[in-house]
């Protein structure tokens, strides 16, 4: 089976379910944000992983990966999940997670509220516990904090995965066939900054799936901006690391952002910072993909144009035009495959690089996912 | 290739103006339902067509195999009447791969996205599928998995679907040939090339119901170094010389010098240069990448003009006229002028698929043999089993026929016979010679008939004894125990095989000798009553089925009710057996019984080696199997002696018994160290039983026992006694009586005659019999 990458439109959030070679799920945040507003054109996501998981037969994922704590990263991550840590979140019909990732920072992190404070909780029991987790940091950076808490940190130090490193329990050869590298968070940034910022804390992977012989590479960048990118650019060139920035797909960092890209909008096409520019032109590899999880590009001139809050039409025109260049995409979640109906999409890694799925709807594949009932067609919801 | 001019041959339309049912289907399918796959761009019209033209997602991985834009743009042609919606791809620069139709020239490239007909695929035909074909399409393309590097033509694209078939022979010499097209009249689509000279009379006559007309051909042949794909189809005998041209051909000067020719020969041949003229191309096929593909592409290129207009286009001829007369209507240019390059493009040639005649290279082809099959075979009985294996044979592009058979049809035979109302009272040799005959196209016939009995002893005994020495292999189709042992005895050095059915018509035999023939038709058909007589799965194998019936008045005139059903399946059955094993060489004995539920049960056995002891005129022959069998019987029982009686087939005129079976002792004999008293309890049952289910084939011929350890084979002065009292009983059967006994390390075979006491004994070394030389 050919690993697949599933993006949602969720307006301005970030979901992802990677589901490897070996049948193996990985989800890269979790953010169910669509309301029951008949006019919102986000994805219900708890219905669509639910059907998801209910074809393959599973009620459970094998790693949730929440990469930073704010709201469109982890809204309903109390509603969805079975968590270790209360009973109250334990129902018969909650997915359970068997490995969370979290960065440090969400267990840190001080005075927060809703979701991110359910997900600190559970992070902070499973550390406690000692498994089902894996905190991305450098290990010492977690050392107080555990000493204050009464967690022995010895033991728990092969849970702590620090960037530069792959995680564990993932392998190009192995049958999931896939490896996981960390770019961030990085230590310097953590010894550095006393007060945690956590855009720029969060956790930012380069993917590397093998399919036959060949490796395609997908880089998720979270909600990081251009100066933790040029960073992570600067700090990767250092250890001769330059292929762990290469990229066939690459999920467009804080929803098309201008920020990501350089510190200023500019007035048609963002100008990108050095080091993000070779990232996004010179690491991409031949008609690459890059997807903004976001709502739809601006339109000039609209509200939305003049808004501060992402995606930046600018940004956007700077994508669009790298794209093209090669015959590659710059599609956005929320305009797939129109602005009026978006839908959830596919890649699939193949042996000849990355590919849209594309299936036409068949009455079949309808049928096969819905349960007649009651002499009428109801279709499966959550 | 120009998109855009090609586009407005259609005016853009409304969506609300599009009127084919199916296009109307496809874009709604596409707003309302499938939007991820692709987008609706506009519609448009001619006279004839309706477009849709879309922007598919092609889903193309980034390192396609060829470039493929992860969005094409397409246009679904849908022709009015009901016809298979095409497919085009709107881009001038869109990669040549397989599975794409030959455009025209001036037309975008069209892919082939089902290989069903329209009168099958509308059937459950929806745009969802159609998408769903063009995304496989792209999705093989992109991956490199599309690999049928053919080239059809769009039936739609062209006048009709000519189809022309013509004899691959007649072909390769068709420009000395005296050819004529026949029409089918009905539906004018297909056009069957003959030899005037091959014509019946009265097709001659120019039926009505097939009207004639002479066709000029030419035929060229691109090699394989000259090949490169074709990019489009020539519409006019221009193009077709350009196409030509590029790959090693010229065409105008080769015709020049035909038509001077038959020019000159006009007044003998006015035919020829009134016909309608017709070019033949044979191609290699090329893949898109330019590797050479199985198979050959046969095209024709077929003008609506006479040869003679093509002629005076090249400047070769010039139109009779009041000045310059010919009864043919055209002459030879003294001094022959250029191409006329306005004349020969306005010559429109029609592209026309080519098919062989049944010949045997297509046969041996289609049947998925790899080489033809001309082996020199002698059909022995033309009856239902020899007409119907004929029939399938042929069919697989096999053999130069000779078959014999004196028989000829009666009404009944119809029941089970390939013949048919009009062909009663012929004989059945004929008539499957003909069958064949008529089936496979051949420049000289490839069957045969010889009318008479095979083992006759009057005047064709001569011709058949030639054609039984001349063949590789001789097929025993009689149904008939003397004649296959007739065949197996023939000098012939040929191979032989014998099918037969069981009484009952529910099972049919394969008897089939190694390539060497150490194992005779004799042999086998031993081997397969002995397998009747012990093998519990062939109870009532031999049992004639109750409801015979009186074809006519006479007391033998008994045919047995068997469904044609039967004959078919069994037929079929032993056929492919049959083929099998003459193309492997191997010995064969199977038996193919048909169950009522429609099973067939399947026994095959490896024929045994056989041991031949001859004593006096008598030859008498066992196999390994049995042999075994007994030795192991001795075995169980030792230290002390042991034995039974002994079963065999016989063939008092030849001479011969085959041992079928020895059976273990009855539970009431003495078995000691010193002796064995075979015992009487169930021998009786035993005997009458094998007898009967064997229709008195297989039979008691005497007695086995085995000697003590460390002891051999000769008989002991009891024993001697034994076979006095043995032979008392056989002497008014007319055959003698049969001792085999079992030693340490040999066995004996005694053998009483009227000669005296015969006693042979063979090495036995562990069961391992020395084949017979």
């Amino acid at each position: 089976m050919a690993a697949r990458l599933n993006f949602f439109p969720l307006g301005n959030a970030d979901t992802l379910r990677i589901d490897l070679a070996n049948g193996r799920k990985v989800l890269i945040d979790y953010a169910a944000m669509r309301t029951d507003g008949t006019d919102d054109k986000r994805c219900d996501l708890p219905s669509e992983l639910r059907k998801d998981l209910r074809k393959t037969g599973r009620d459970a994922y094998d790693v949730v990966c929440i990469t930073h704590t704010d709201s469109d990263h982890c809204k309903g991550f109390d509603e969805f999940f079975w968590l270790k840590h209360a009973k109250k979140y334990q129902g018969a019909d909650r997915i359970k997670i068997n490995e969370l990732w979290v960065p440090a920072a969400a267990i840190l992190e001080e005075g927060l509220v809703d979701d991110a404070r359910i997900v600190r909780s559970e992070a902070r029991h499973r550390l406690r516990e000692g498994n089902g987790i894996r905190v991305f940091s450098r290990p010492e950076s977690l050392q107080k904090w555990m000493k204050q808490n009464g967690i022995d940190f010895e033991s728990r130090k092969h849970l702590i995965v620090d960037a530069g490193q792959t995680v564990p329990g993932f392998a190009k050869n192995g049958p999931e066939k896939v490896e996981f590298f960390v770019h961030s968070p990085f230590g310097w940034r953590q010894d550095d900054n006393t007060v945690i910022q956590r855009n720029e804390d969060s956790i930012v992977l380069q993917v590397t799936f093998v399919e036959g012989t060949s490796e395609s590479r997908l880089f998720l960048a979270s909600d990081v901006n251009h100066e933790t990118l040029s960073d992570i650019v600067q700090v990767t060139k250092n250890h001769d690391n330059e292929d762990r920035l290469r990229w066939d797909i690459m999920k467009v960092p804080h929803h098309c952002s201008y920020r990501a890209l350089g510190p200023e909008r500019g007035t048609e096409e963002t100008n990108p910072a050095r080091d993000v520019k070779w990232l996004i032109e010179d690491k991409r590899e031949d008609k690459a993909i890059m997807i903004s999880t976001s709502d739809p590009i601006p339109i000039r001139g609209s509200a939305a144009d003049e808004s501060d809050q992402p995606p930046h039409r600018q940004a956007a025109n700077y994508y669009r035009r790298i794209a093209s260049r090669t015959g590659g995409e710059f599609k956005v979640t929320m305009e797939h495959p129109s602005k009026s109906r978006p839908k959830p999409f596919t890649y699939e890694i193949t042996r000849l690089g990355l590919a849209l799925k594309v299936v036409a709807p068949m009455v079949s594949s309808t049928a096969a996912a819905s349960t007649p009932k009651a002499g009428k067609w109801i279709s499966i919801v959550g | 290739m120009d998109i855009n001019s090609w586009l407005n041959q259609y005016r853009v339309i409304a969506v609300e103006d599009i009127q084919s049912p199916a296009a109307v289907a496809l874009v709604k399918f596409i707003n309302s339902r499938a939007e991820e796959t692709a987008n609706f761009v506009e519609g448009r019209r001619n006279e004839n067509c309706e477009l849709v033209l879309l922007e598919v997602r092609t889903g193309r991985p980034q390192r396609s195999v060829c470039k493929i834009n992860h969005v094409e743009q397409i246009a679904v042609r849908f022709a009015a009447g009901d016809k298979m919606p095409l497919v085009y791809i709107l881009r001038a620069d869109f990669p040549d791969t397989p599975h794409q139709q030959l455009p025209l020239e001036g037309t975008p490239r069209a892919i082939c996205i089902d290989d069903r007909t329209w009168a099958e695929a509308r059937l459950t035909w929806t745009p969802a599928e159609l998408i769903e074909r063009i995304l496989k399409w792209f999705e093989r393309a992109a991956h490199g998995k599309l690999h049928d590097a053919r080239q059809p033509l769009d039936p739609l694209m062209f006048w009709s679907n000519l189809k022309f078939i013509i004899s691959r022979c007649d072909l390769a010499n068709a420009e000395h040939l005296d050819l004529v097209g026949e029409h089918d009249r009905q539906y004018q689509d297909t056009l069957r090339v003959k030899r005037i000279e091959k014509l019946s009379a009265p097709e001659k006559l120019c039926s009505s119901s097939k009207p004639l007309e002479p066709m000029a051909l030419v035929a060229y042949k691109v090699t394989s170094e000259e090949m490169k794909r074709l990019t489009f189809a020539p519409t006019n005998l221009g193009s077709l010389a350009k196409m030509l041209e590029a790959r090693g051909i010229n065409l105008f000067d080769d015709l020049r010098t035909k038509f001077r020719n038959w020019l000159q020969q006009a007044e003998q041949q006015a035919w020829r240069i009134n016909a309608r003229f017709a070019v033949i191309v044979e191609m290699p096929i090329i893949a898109p990448d330019g590797a050479e593909r199985n198979g050959t592409d046969l095209r024709a290129f077929v003008t609506k003009e006479a040869g003679g207009d093509i002629a005076v286009a090249l400047g070769v001829a010039e139109r009779a006229s009041c000045s310059v007369g010919s009864s043919v209507g055209y002459v030879q240019r003294l001094n022959p002028g250029d191409n006329d390059e306005t004349a020969v493009s306005a010559i429109a040639v029609q592209s026309a698929e080519i098919h062989y005649e049944f010949d045997r290279s297509l046969a041996t082809l289609l049947c998925g043999k790899a080489e033809p099959d001309e082996r020199n075979v002698v059909l022995v009985g033309a009856g239902a089993i020899g007409s119907h294996l004929a029939e399938c044979l042929v069919r697989e592009g096999r053999f130069r026929w000779t078959i014999i058979d004196e028989d000829r049809v009666l009404p009944h035979n119809l029941a089970r016979h390939t013949a048919r109302k009009t062909e009663i009272s012929k004989a059945k040799a004929d008539l499957v010679a003909d069958a064949v005959n008529s089936t496979i196209d051949s420049e000289t016939p490839i069957a045969k008939a010889l009318v008479a009995n095979v083992m006759t002893e009057g005047e064709w005994r001569a011709e058949i004894d030639e054609a039984l020495n001349a063949a590789d292999l001789i097929i025993d189709a009689t149904a008939s125990v003397p004649a296959c042992r007739y065949l197996s005895d023939h000098p012939s050095k040929a191979r032989r095989v014998s099918a037969f059915f069981n009484p009952a018509g529910n099972a049919g035999i394969l008897l089939a000798e190694p390539d060497d023939r150490k194992l005779t038709l004799r042999d086998l058909e031993a081997q397969y009553f002995a397998l009747v007589s012990v093998d519990r799965r062939l109870v009532d194998h031999l049992t004639p089925s109750e409801n015979g019936i009186a074809y006519s008045g006479a007391c033998r005139a008994i045919t047995n009710l068997i469904p044609e059903s039967n004959v078919m399946t069994l037929s079929g059955l032993l056929t492919g057996a049959l083929g099998k094993s003459v193309d492997e060489g191997n010995a064969a004995l199977q038996v193919f019984s048909l169950r009522g539920n429609g099973t067939v049960d399947v026994i095959a056995v490896k024929p045994s080696a056989m041991k031949r002891v001859n004593a006096g005129e008598w030859q008498i022959t066992i196999d390994q199997a049995l042999l075994e069998r007994i030795c192991t019987m001795r075995d169980r029982k030792l230290p002390n002696e042991t034995g039974g009686v002994l079963t065999g087939v016989v063939d008092i005129p030849a001479k011969h018994i085959h041992l079928a079976n020895a059976e273990p002792a009855p539970k009431d004999s003495r078995e000691t160290p010193d002796e064995f008293v075979r015992g009487t309890y169930g021998v009786r049952n035993y005997l009458d039983d094998v007898f009967t289910q064997t229709l008195g084939q297989v039979r008691y011929v005497g007695e086995w026992h085995s000697h003590p350890p460390v002891s051999d084979a000769r008989p002991s002065a009891i024993d001697l006694n034994q076979i006095d009292w043995l032979s008392s009983l056989f002497e008014h059967d007319n055959f003698p009586a049969l001792m085999m006994i079992v030693g340490e390390d040999d066995c004996s075979i005694t053998f009483n005659q009227s000669e005296g006491v015969f006693c042979e004994s063979f090495i036995n070394q562990k069961g391992n019999l020395k084949e017979n030389e």
